[in-house]
């Protein structure tokens, strides 16, 4: 067929403006592409945060608080709950393992956690990754800190450094624990999750931070030493939140009813997939706004184009009068102008398609160290192949705009355009 | 070729109007229409190429009634009956001129297969050769790229390429040096002869009457009239 051989070659002797437009239209689907990777990490990096576990317990609230606060480390607990508590779901026949956590303290702007070294062996990250030790080993001794690997890369310390832990959370603690300072023991290798944002100590370590707060005030006068802290028995007496695996995943529903249920306090279990969905539910929203945006900016992409095909069209009037002269008939000439415009969609789109990959390849590594947001570089599925489709029939109908002026052209001026 | 009590007026350049009683012309004759500029003569090469159509008469280009067919046939007859040269701007710039040459058979299949089907390429640079541009240079080389008489002369060549019957060119010399001109007219003639065409030129230039079959004054075969203004159609 000589159309679209005619549509090529005219693009191609178009230079310039065809490939700024091209351009334009990859930049568009680049970011659709993109967005739409993005949402799939961030919502398979969340669900990776907590691989491995069935239930999660904590004070009375909503489930998607209870994540956000035991998991992601985002806003506080409304409570805790006792040790107590903690020692009888410890010890109920379902569950195979536990962990602690103690939020509420903090070291420049980190969350200092209070757990079990558990902690180190049972909580798992993106498909059933153990954590591990870059350096050093998990605490042993009351004052011993490990560090994620945000934080001893973010302020630089290193094994055996001394830190100072802020009561209270912010960056800037006015009330410091001066008096009784950590020496990292351990930093964990990166995991792509809040625990790199996270220093980590005993939950002894947690109440011998607090002993002489009692009262909640800032302490006066000299402060208990740390000798005679080491001497205290210092049992927790309560705990923020609890990461439970259980013997088997079959009782998961049972075992969070008989907890939800609990007489003696007011808590909460919840399944950490099934928590998730009900947060995808909320960041729906948020997606779906951002997956507006992108339409709009492949829209006008498009616009652009058949700004150019139409800005191009007075040039070209003594080129469809030579088609018309050797015989093309109006609807070649339309059929060219909507050739050229497909013709421009489909490379856009699949220089597009190409960006969103090579990006994603580049600066995945990057993406993942700083956000913890691994994005997937998996063949383009049907989802990414409907979406190309649906921006060159975009491009498509558009250049019906320019297709039909020019053919409005041809009709009006037939052979006797002169330039 | 023969008109008959054709009437046209353009519905929008001013109530531009020209009636033709009775124009004729024999196959295989040599014709020079000379007219000065506005006096209608483009309109009436638009008429004959079948892009516009009279509101009344009849033309009949080698027996068929063109102001009769529907649009898309009449596309077609063009394609395949008529070889059209301008005045100028006769090429598509980004095209070889092999691919100018050969554009016309693309959209009539009989004229292709009087152009020796696959071998039309092989035909056309033959006559590229005949016309003084060497195909080995020539061929590939885009449109743009060529001088004003060169381009002219590749714009016979593809009116010519599969001998359509009826070959009108439109003042093709105007852009062109005397030098020039003359060696256009002699290619075109020649060509014309060799295949045994009809040729209607237009020319407002009558030291080329010499070599037509026979002179025709526009005037002596349309009348024109304007509502208002002088806009040439």
């Amino acid at each position: 067929m000589i159309i679209p051989r005619l549509a090529l070659k005219s693009l191609l002797n178009r230079g310039g403006m065809v490939v700024l437009t091209i351009f334009c239209i990859a930049l568009s689907v680049m970011l659709l592409i993109g967005v739409d990777k993005v949402r799939e990490g961030v919502r398979s990096s969340f669900a990776g945060t907590v691989s491995g576990t069935d239930l999660i317990v904590g004070a009375r609230s909503g489930s998607v608080q209870l994540m956000l606060y035991s998991v992601f480390r985002i806003g506080d607990a409304p409570n805790n709950f006792t040790w107590a508590t903690y020692q009888e779901l410890a010890a109920h026949p379902d569950v195979a393992w536990i962990v602690p956590i103690s939020l509420g303290d903090s070291h420049r702007g980190f969350r200092v956690v209070g757990t079990t070294p558990d902690y180190f062996t049972q909580l798992r990250f993106r498909d059933d990754n153990a954590m591990r030790f870059a350096e050093g080993a998990p605490f042993a001794d009351l004052f011993d800190i490990v560090l994620g690997a945000s934080v001893a890369e973010t302020l630089g310390y290193r094994l055996g450094d001394e830190i100072v832990v802020g009561h209270g959370l912010g960056s800037v603690s006015l009330a410091e624990h001066a008096n009784r300072p950590f020496r990292v023991s351990g930093i964990l290798a990166p995991t792509g999750t809040p625990i790199d944002k996270s220093l980590h100590v005993s939950l002894a370590a947690i109440e011998a931070i607090h002993v002489d707060w009692e009262s909640g005030g800032v302490p006066t006068g000299p402060g208990t030493s740390v000798e005679a802290i080491r001497d205290m028995a210092l049992e927790p007496r309560t705990v923020t939140a609890a990461f439970l695996g259980l013997r088997s995943p079959i009782s998961t529903f049972t075992l969070q009813r008989v907890i939800n249920q609990y007489p003696d306090e007011a808590l909460s279990a919840v399944v950490p997939g099934l928590a998730l969905l009900e947060l995808w539910s909320i960041t729906e929203i948020i997606e779906t706004g951002l997956q507006i945006v992108t339409v709009f900016v492949v829209l006008t992409a498009i616009i652009g184009m058949v700004a150019t095909i139409l800005a191009m069209l007075n040039d070209r009037r003594r080129e469809m009068a030579i088609l018309r002269a050797v015989g093309a008939s109006p609807r070649h000439i339309f059929g060219l102008l909507v050739a050229e415009a497909v013709f421009m969609g489909v490379c856009g789109t699949l220089l597009g398609g190409l960006g969103a990959y090579a990006a994603i390849a580049l600066l995945g590594p990057a993406i993942d160290r700083s956000f913890g947001i691994a994005l997937e570089i998996a063949a383009p599925g049907a989802q990414e192949a409907a979406m190309m489709g649906l921006v060159i029939l975009a491009a498509a109908l558009a250049g019906l705009v320019p297709a039909f002026k020019a053919y409005r052209n041809s009709l009006a001026d037939g052979v006797a355009v002169r330039n | 070729m023969d008109l008959e009590a054709v009437g046209f007026s353009w519905r929008r350049s001013g109530g531009f109007s020209i009636a033709i009683d009775r124009f004729a012309i024999e196959k295989g004759e040599r014709v020079l229409l000379a007219g000065p500029s506005g006096s209608g003569k483009s309109t009436l090469l638009s008429l004959l190429a079948g892009i516009i159509t009279p509101q009344q008469g009849r033309i009949a280009i080698a027996g068929t009634d063109i102001a009769r067919l529907r649009p898309s046939r009449r596309d077609r007859f063009r394609a395949e009956n008529i070889g059209l040269i301008f005045q100028s701007f006769n090429l598509i710039p980004y095209l070889s001129c092999l691919d100018n040459i050969l554009l016309p058979l693309h959209f009539a299949p009989e004229r292709r297969a009087r152009a020796g089907g696959t071998e039309a390429a092989a035909q056309a640079r033959t006559l590229l050769s005949r016309i003084g541009l060497d195909p080995d240079l020539y061929a590939g080389e885009a449109a743009g790229r060529l001088s004003v008489g060169q381009q002219q002369r590749v714009a016979v060549l593809r009116a010519l390429i599969g001998a359509p019957g009826l070959i009108i060119a439109d003042e093709p010399t105007s852009a062109l040096d005397r030098a020039h001109q003359d060696a256009f007219v002699a290619v075109l003639s020649e060509e014309i002869a060799r295949m045994g065409g009809t040729l209607l030129m237009v020319s407002h230039d009558m030291s080329l009457a010499p070599l037509f079959d026979r002179t025709v004054a526009l005037e002596s075969v349309a009348r024109v009239t304007r509502a208002r203004g002088d806009r040439a159609a």
